[in-house]
């Protein structure tokens, strides 16, 4: 019926081929930014084998490079990288100025979306070393960076319902978290996904509320398992182990099975935990199970 | 007759007394002339003066040497108000310029049983010669008492130390004892082991004889295949020889073709990237950030 239009149809057919054809290709890189890359994904091998040190010379050489030819996105990843391999091998110092280069932006080369990252990392830094306030200001000014919305808005309300935990206000915790879990469902970000249920598992534990606790906790394990991070596998357990403290034998039994994973893992910090919260139960029962987060002794 | 005769021997007579005792005393002073040369009496000598605690040693005439030559001699010794003896030396003027303001004096004796003579070193020539009465410096060799003291002194340590090990050879406990004790014994058990070798030679014998047979039976065979194996070898070298003479100038061929195949499928790879659609789904190498994310590890258990 319509074979008239065969002709014209082959036609249409050999110009939509040639019109992608023709499109441009993708652009090649300089040899320069090829080493940089070299150095960086070099950097990011020895990171993952923990082998910090070989991993702070691949970046900086990388920095080098991406300095030498003002690369403003390269310079920036990689001194957000160098702090975290800074951190690693404890040299807070060295972390904080390659963090304060990007967030202070004295060239004006850099994005919103690196400073905020920096801001962040400054954020988490000042909490491990316990100072709280510091590390709540970083994460505002993170905050006041992303504005409505950026790339790190999950991550930004992730911190910030650990902080209002840490602050013992789990309902904001679990507000905030919740907020992060939908951003995070959006990105499809796992281990993001598995943070904010975690964070709002632990807040319901925190209230005392170990049945609403336990469905997050279940779900947050079953993603850290597929992607095998044992701390936090050994967290959900030990938070499970904690949201079943009414039934100490099921309590009896994540405590071991976290104790086996840090033990497997060779996570010292893990370990004591486990064994202390083992004890916890053993024992005459003199922490509530919600206290057990927080060092019950 | 006679009275003529006897006038003619006493004839000039004066004269001739006077022709004989002139000739005798041109003679004796010839003699004495001679003599005097031959002392030196005409060598024009430089005086010297050495100083010595002591005589002993020392005697007028004794020679005095530089360099092993006779240069001088002693002059006189003579004792001076503060109990030194002074000695007067002559040496000859010529001999001088050897005896400069740094030589040194000394004295010693020629030989085991020889003259003691002092020997004067040669001083430095750059310094000027000693003067007429100048006094020299002076010191005494070892004498032979001297000489043998200090060699028993050296040898007294010596002969004790022989003397102990003499003692420590004779020592009955000692180690020499008690070494030559276990030689006696090895020798004892060497001799007995020698017997009983001695006893079981023939049988050895016998049998080495018997493995010697056995040896010479098969080692012809053994030879033989040998002989065969080397033979395969050889041959299986030469084939190699000749495959690998024969694919000599086709390897580096060979070679230079799987370079070239290579080099060509990296190109084809490479023009495939480039190509379309393949170049679309190949995404340029970009550095990657470390994943940073909102995990918190909660702190250690206090």
């Amino acid at each position: 019926m319509f074979n008239h239009l065969r002709p014209v149809k082959y036609l249409l057919m050999a110009m939509a081929v040639t019109a992608s054809g023709c499109g441009s290709p993708p652009a090649k890189i300089s040899p320069m930014l090829e080493n940089a890359v070299g150095y960086n994904l070099q950097g990011k091998q020895f990171s993952q084998s923990k082998d910090y040190r070989n991993a702070l010379i691949s970046y900086n050489k990388a920095l080098q490079v991406d300095r030498s030819i003002e690369n403003a996105d390269g310079i920036a990843l990689n001194l957000l990288n160098l702090a975290q391999i800074y951190l690693a091998l404890n040299q807070v110092d060295a972390a904080q100025a390659s963090l304060d280069e990007v967030f202070n932006n004295a060239t004006g080369i850099f994005q919103a979306s690196q400073q905020i990252q920096a801001a962040m990392q400054k954020a988490l830094i000042f909490n491990s070393l316990s100072q709280h306030k510091l590390a709540g200001e970083w994460i505002s000014r993170a905050n006041v960076l992303c504005g409505a919305s950026c790339a790190q808005r999950g991550l930004i309300l992730n911190v910030q319902a650990r902080f209002a935990l840490d602050e013992q206000q789990p309902d904001i915790a679990i507000d905030l978290a919740h907020r992060a879990l939908s951003v995070h469902q959006k990105e499809m970000l796992s281990h993001e996904i598995a943070n904010s249920l975690r964070l709002i598992g632990e807040a319901h534990l925190d209230k005392q509320l170990s049945d609403k606790a336990i469905p997050f906790l279940q779900e947050a394990l079953q993603l850290d398992k597929n992607q095998g991070l044992p701390a936090r596998i050994s967290l959900d357990l030990l938070l499970l182990g904690m949201a079943h403290k009414n039934i100490s034998d099921h309590a009896v039994v994540f405590f071991r099975r976290s104790l086996a994973v840090s033990q497997a893992a060779g996570d010292l910090v893990g370990e004591q935990r486990a064994i202390r919260a083992l004890d916890s139960v053993t024992s005459a029962r003199k922490c509530q199970p919600n206290e057990l987060t927080r060092q019950c002794n | 007759m006679q009275q003529s005769l006897a006038d003619n021997r006493y004839h000039r007579l004066g004269k001739k007394i006077f022709i004989f005792f002139a000739g005798a005393v041109v003679l004796v002073a010839v003699f004495s002339l001679a003599t005097a040369y031959k002392q030196d009496y005409f060598t024009k000598m430089t005086t010297l003066y050495l100083f010595s605690d002591n005589a002993t040693g020392i005697k007028r005439g004794m020679a005095v040497k530089i360099l092993g030559f006779n240069i001088g001699e002693v002059e006189s010794i003579a004792i001076e108000p503060n109990a030194k003896v002074r000695v007067k030396i002559a040496v000859q003027s010529d001999y001088m310029r050897f005896v400069t303001l740094d030589s040194r004096a000394k004295l010693f004796k020629e030989g085991m049983i020889g003259e003691s003579v002092i020997e004067i070193t040669p001083g430095s020539q750059e310094l000027r010669p000693m003067a007429h009465n100048a006094v020299l410096p002076f010191s005494r060799g070892h004498d032979l008492s001297e000489i043998a003291d200090e060699l028993y002194g050296e040898i007294k340590p010596v002969l004790k130390g022989v003397g102990r090990a003499v003692a420590a050879v004779n020592d009955p406990e000692g180690d020499v004892q008690q070494s030559l004790r276990n030689m006696n014994k090895i020798s004892k058990n060497a001799l007995s082991i020698t017997e009983d070798v001695a006893s079981r030679l023939p049988r050895l014998l016998d049998e080495a004889e018997s493995i010697t047979k056995t040896v010479n039976d098969g080692l012809p065979v053994m030879i033989e295949n040998s002989k065969q194996s080397l033979e395969n070898i050889r041959s299986a070298t030469s084939d190699l020889k000749q495959i690998t003479a024969a694919s000599a100038h086709e390897i580096p061929q060979v070679l230079q073709g799987g370079q070239a195949l290579v080099k060509d499928s990296r190109s084809i790879v490479d023009g495939v990237k480039e190509a379309w659609p393949v170049r679309n789904m190949i995404a340029p190498p970009q550095e990657q950030p470390l994943l940073i994310d909102s995990y918190v590890q909660p702190p250690p258990p206090r």
